[in-house]
């Protein structure tokens, strides 16, 4: 799959009274990485969610190669990845059941799930429920998750946090290997990781 | 990925998960049991009209399917999985209808439990119910009232204050099923055609499915 080009045009939103984005006008090309910084409550993950297509903004649109994201057929969503704050997952299946279950929804052989539990080192808690992992364990399963469908657009709130340094180098480096084939918007705080792993930056500001 | 497949990924899943903690079929298993034993003892009725056993036993499946509608997407919207759903290359009306199959097998279960304890408490006279058009005429209420509590979760899954706005949107529109479904239950308690109201809860089945595959792949995004 090729990497989408990803288009903001004049996007804004609000949560009740309270304007989080607005007027945000970017242009992704595909293959190239975008780094948002910000503190909290800048829009960041609002941002990241209309990106992904799992919110409708309020003003303006976001195109995936020139498609809402919210109005992308089944076979166009395969492309996007989505971590975010919480991991996608469910508690009450162990990480086997989650990578299985995400790898028969994406019409993908069980064999890759089996693939992603090993790159995630999950091996030995395979057979733990999710919601017993401890939270470096949950980020990597979520991670793995996000990663199964070998997405072209990949959409990444803090993936980070919650990491151990070994696990944050080895996401770091798997970024680094993305970046060119694959769209990446990643969400963070860390202004040197993300000027290291992104081809762009944009700042958001808590709007008042 | 094809919708039938979808669908069967996801009420496996939902079953794994209910099996494991079974929370949801316990308390619908035994609010149903308590309602027909109470409606039963409470109205303290001699000779009950069989349209008001058979109207408290569709009352009792109306009100313990609301447990389910108001629970059905918890773990979802708990853990944001509904965001997993709504990215995987699905058809949308596949978390419905996967949910729609959820809710009525739990339906079946409380059925196997309130079905056979409101018949015991007929007199003895009762005529005896025609047994295959009376679960007929149940499958075609529980595929009603399981797909559309399973639309209203979709859309309530979404909005702030989903946990008023479930009761005041599936309890009115439950309105009409519930009264062909009871006519239709009542037909077949006392040996009488079933052919109208059954069509009438045909009808709302297939209304039902028709307005969930319009609303589904819009109403689950914010």
């Amino acid at each position: 799959m090729t990497a989408p080009r990803v288009e903001l045009r004049g996007v804004g939103h609000a949560y009740g009274g309270r304007v989080v984005l607005a007027g945000v006008d970017r242009v992704l090309e595909p293959g190239r990485a975008l780094g948002l910084l910000g503190p909290n409550g800048s829009g960041k993950s609002t941002l990241l969610r209309c990106i992904a297509g799992l919110l409708r903004p309020r003003a303006g649109s976001v195109l995936v190669d020139g498609r809402e994201s919210c109005e992308l057929p089944p076979a166009e969503r395969a492309r996007v990845a989505y971590a975010g704050h919480r991991p996608l997952l469910w508690g009450g299946l162990s990480a086997r059941e989650n990578l299985l279950l995400c790898a028969g929804l994406y019409g993908l052989e069980p064999e890759s799930a089996e693939r992603a539990l090993e790159s995630a080192d999950l091996e030995e808690a395979a057979e733990r429920p999710a919601a017993a992992l401890s939270q470096g364990q949950r980020q990597r399963l979520a991670l793995a998750r996000a990663l199964l469908p070998a997405p072209s657009l990949l959409v990444l709130d803090e993936p980070h946090s919650g990491l151990d340094e070994a696990s944050g180098i080895r996401l770091d480096a798997l970024l680094a290997q993305a970046r060119g084939h694959v769209t990446i918007v990643l969400a963070t705080h860390e202004r040197s990781r993300a000027e290291r792993l992104c081809d762009e930056l944009m700042q958001l500001e808590v709007l008042r | 990925m094809p919708f039938a497949r979808a669908v069967s990924l996801l009420v496996r899943t939902d079953l794994v998960l209910e099996r494991r903690a079974p929370q949801l079929a316990l308390a619908m298993a035994l609010f149903a049991a308590v309602a027909q034993v109470v409606l039963h003892y409470g109205a303290d009725i001699e000779r009950p009209p069989l349209a008001v056993t058979v109207g408290s036993l569709w009352v009792t499946l109306l009100l313990a399917t609301l447990l389910a509608v108001a629970r059905v997407f918890n773990a979802e919207r708990d853990e944001g999985l509904l965001d997993a759903l709504v990215l995987a290359p699905i058809p949308r009306t596949a978390i419905w209808a996967a949910k729609a199959i959820a809710i009525g097998a739990l339906l079946v279960l409380m059925e196997a439990v309130a079905v056979p304890l409101s018949y015991l408490f007929l007199p003895a006279d009762a005529p005896v119910p025609q047994l295959g058009t009376l679960l007929l005429s149940l499958a075609a209420g529980d595929v009603g009232l399981a797909a559309l509590g399973s639309l209203v979760a979709s859309v309530a899954s979404a909005v702030r204050g989903r946990e008023v706005m479930v009761p005041l949107l599936y309890l009115p529109a439950a309105v009409p099923l519930l009264i062909a479904a009871l006519a239709c239950s009542v037909h077949a308690s006392s040996g009488q055609s079933v052919v109208r109201p059954l069509a009438l809860v045909l009808l709302y089945d297939a209304i039902v499915a028709l307005l969930a595959y319009a609303v589904c792949e819009h109403a689950l995004t914010d």
